[in-house]
């Protein structure tokens, strides 16, 4: 849920309007993708895993 | 935070399995990262968010458990013994640093290693035991999410405590024998002479339990959550105790934490209660009410959950529902749960544990924006160009922003080694490059990637560079790959600039903003010459200082008939050029050549002192 005030903020009327964040980095859906077992991977520059892909 | 199986199910029944748990702990918003088998106890790895300092706590994560499960949480606390023996102590508090102060002072205790089962709760959670004083203390933290200090009582001067804000640049040497200058309003204990605990942070080392402690002084307080905060981002130190009292610990929690670590120091390193129980606040603090509309939640959620379903849920959080006619659910707030204010924050929790996953699916309604947005990027000349570097031979890589140097300093880096914004990609593409050198021995890496240029913030840019190094190719390979790029884009820019001979091979840096800037816009389409071209070849003794590049364009200068010229071949001294000539209104003849020919032959002679070959 974004906090009434933040929409306030942004001048929308939280009595009218509400919000729902959620979201999943790409990088998380990589990583079940190919049974990563940790995020960091993704980032790391060695090229024993880059030469996987 | 590590939470071990073994440990959760000391207060709560688990018949998931651990990847099941995981998956569910995760759909309720307690992320769970990672799970791992160790010495036949499973070890969770849990991600908390900033407004749940509750589940920096074993208990705490039972609790959502005993939600998820709809179970009790067993868990019970012994008060603390009373005693006859009264050791002085005096404090003297400020409300507005420490909203509640409780202590006891236990006499007679013996100092040695913990019992075997302590020691290795600690070692799951990574922590390096000490004593048994010590261990205690964090173990309590780590069960019930509330820090607590033991000082030396006996070194504490005066056994009186002074409650202050620092002024700032006093010195503190922490437990862990580490020299701070302090931060001018972090919340310091002084006994009647010295500065002996940094509170919410760190301990002082001068009122260290060490070998020879044979009373303490057992403490554990509510303290103001954002000046704890400011010093410890002030002295970039984070503790354990840190971050749980910068998000706001529970008020409630202060007494049953100290029962429970006095308890256990009576039990395993002996002693006596010697003083009364300081429990120091200046009101209660209560559970508050809060209410929820059922109809508001139904149209913030979309959807229409069954009123049991909804006070079920609230119930198995602890939230203690009670609905009345107007359909309006009244929640009581256990003090443990501080990030529940408003009526918004128990639609989330509804929501959370109804399950994002139970809703609905449907499509998205109204318009789709077809506006190009300001900050909008077109990714496809970015993978246009990756494309071409990787058919050469590169591998993409990317690296973090923050470097060890530059010039633009973040305000609070989390450590030396993340300091500043990247003015380059060279450092971590050379850092990158040694990195692999270990295991590969041609490496070619390259980073399309943001850098923030300028050497003070009013001026500071950001830009996009692309930049690669490599340890395999030769300057010349690494131009023609450039060159080749440059053409895909409708360039005409000389690389050989941007390319530079480093100790780990060659590396070059382009500011691929400003190149994007440079494009041709589009390609058009030139006619097919219905006239044939003439062609001939001229060789020349040029001077080794002269750059061919800067011949060809001299040549094609001469004349609009001229549409071509390229190098053919050089031996030595001498250069051999391929020119084509081409009229697109008629045939060329001889007459039509030489005096262009001519031309070429004066210019080059008196501008660069070059003659044909004989």
């Amino acid at each position: 849920m974004i906090h009434p005030k933040v929409l306030e903020k942004v001048k929308i009327d939280p009595s009218k309007y509400q919000g729902f964040a959620f979201g999943t980095g790409l990088s998380r859906l990589v990583t079940l993708r190919y049974q990563m077992d940790d995020l960091r991977l993704l980032t790391n520059p060695d090229l024993r895993i880059l030469e996987q892909f | 935070m590590l939470a071990p199986l073994s440990w959760l199910k000391e207060y709560v029944d688990i018949k998931m399995s651990p990847a099941q748990l995981g998956e569910r702990l995760t759909e309720v918003g307690l992320g769970c990262e990672k799970i791992t088998r160790v010495d036949g106890d499973v070890i969770f790895e849990f991600e908390i968010t900033p407004n749940r300092p509750d589940l920096l706590s074993i208990v705490g994560i039972a609790r959502e458990i005993a939600a998820i499960e709809k179970k009790e949480i067993k868990l019970k606390i012994k008060a603390i013994p009373s005693s006859s023996k009264k050791l002085p102590f005096i404090i003297h508090n400020d409300f507005t640093l420490i909203e509640h102060y409780s202590s006891v002072v236990i006499s007679g205790v013996e100092i040695k290693d913990s019992p075997e089962w302590l020691q290795k709760r600690l070692n799951q959670l990574r922590l390096r035991p000490i004593n048994n004083i010590v261990d205690i203390t964090n173990y309590v933290m780590f069960e019930l999410g509330i820090p607590l200090h033991a000082f030396d009582y006996d070194e504490i001067h005066g056994h009186e405590f002074f409650i202050e804000k620092a002024k700032g640049g006093e010195k503190f040497t922490s437990v862990d024998e580490l020299s701070y200058s302090l931060p001018r309003d972090a919340i310091i204990i002084k006994d009647i002479d010295r500065i002996i605990d940094l509170v919410g942070i760190k301990g002082g080392l001068n009122s260290g339990i060490t070998k020879k402690t044979k009373n303490i002084l057992l403490q554990t307080s509510t303290d103001n959550p954002i000046l704890v905060r400011r010093a410890s981002q002030a002295l970039s130190l984070r503790s354990d105790a840190s971050s749980i009292l910068e998000r706001g610990v529970d008020k409630n929690g202060m007494i049953p934490a100290l029962a429970r670590t006095a308890n256990l120091i009576l039990e395993l390193a002996g002693g006596e209660i010697a003083s009364e129980l300081y429990d120091i606040k200046k009101e209660k603090f209560e559970p508050w009410k809060l209410s929820l509309r059922i109809d508001r939640l139904n149209s913030i959620l979309g959807i229409e959950i069954p009123e049991k379903k909804v006070t079920g849920i609230l119930d198995s959080l602890n939230l203690n529902p009670v609905i009345d006619n107007a359909k309006i659910i009244e929640c009581t707030i256990p003090t443990y749960r501080n990030d529940l204010k408003i009526e918004e924050d128990l639609i989330e929790e509804v929501a959370r544990l109804y399950g994002y996953n139970n809703f609905p699916k449907t499509m998205p309604v109204g318009e789709i924006p077809t506006k190009q947005i300001p900050y909008f990027r077109d990714y496809r000349i970015d993978e246009k160009i990756k494309q071409i570097l990787r058919a050469s031979g590169f591998s993409e890589i990317y690296t973090y922003s923050l470097t060890a140097q530059g010039n633009l300093r973040v305000d609070n880096p989390v450590s030396r080694e993340f300091e500043y914004l990247r003015p380059s990609l060279k450092t971590n593409l050379t850092k990158a490059l040694l990195q692999n050198k270990p295991y590969f021995k041609e490496i070619n890496l390259l980073e399309l990637g943001k850098v923030y240029l300028g050497k003070t913030i009013d001026e500071a840019k950001e830009a996009y560079f692309l930049s690669g190094i490599s340890n395999a190719k030769s300057f010349y390979e690494i131009k023609g790959i450039l060159e080749r790029l440059f053409e895909e884009l409708g360039i005409s820019e000389d690389p050989g600039k941007s390319i530079e001979v480093v100790d780990e091979g060659i590396f070059f840096e382009l500011d691929f903003s400003h190149l994007i800037s440079l494009q041709k816009p589009k390609k058009a389409f030139v006619p097919l010459p219905k006239y044939p071209p003439i062609t001939e070849d001229m060789t020349f003794v040029v001077p080794a200082r002269i750059q061919t590049g800067e011949l060809l364009n001299e040549i094609q200068k001469q004349s609009k008939l001229i549409v071509k010229v390229t190098l053919l071949d050089q031996f030595e001294d001498t250069k051999t050029f391929h020119i084509v000539y081409q009229d697109p209104d008629k045939n060329l003849s001889t007459d039509d050549i030489s005096p262009i020919r001519k031309r070429i032959f004066t210019y080059l002679k008196n501008k660069f002192n070059i003659r044909i070959k004989e």
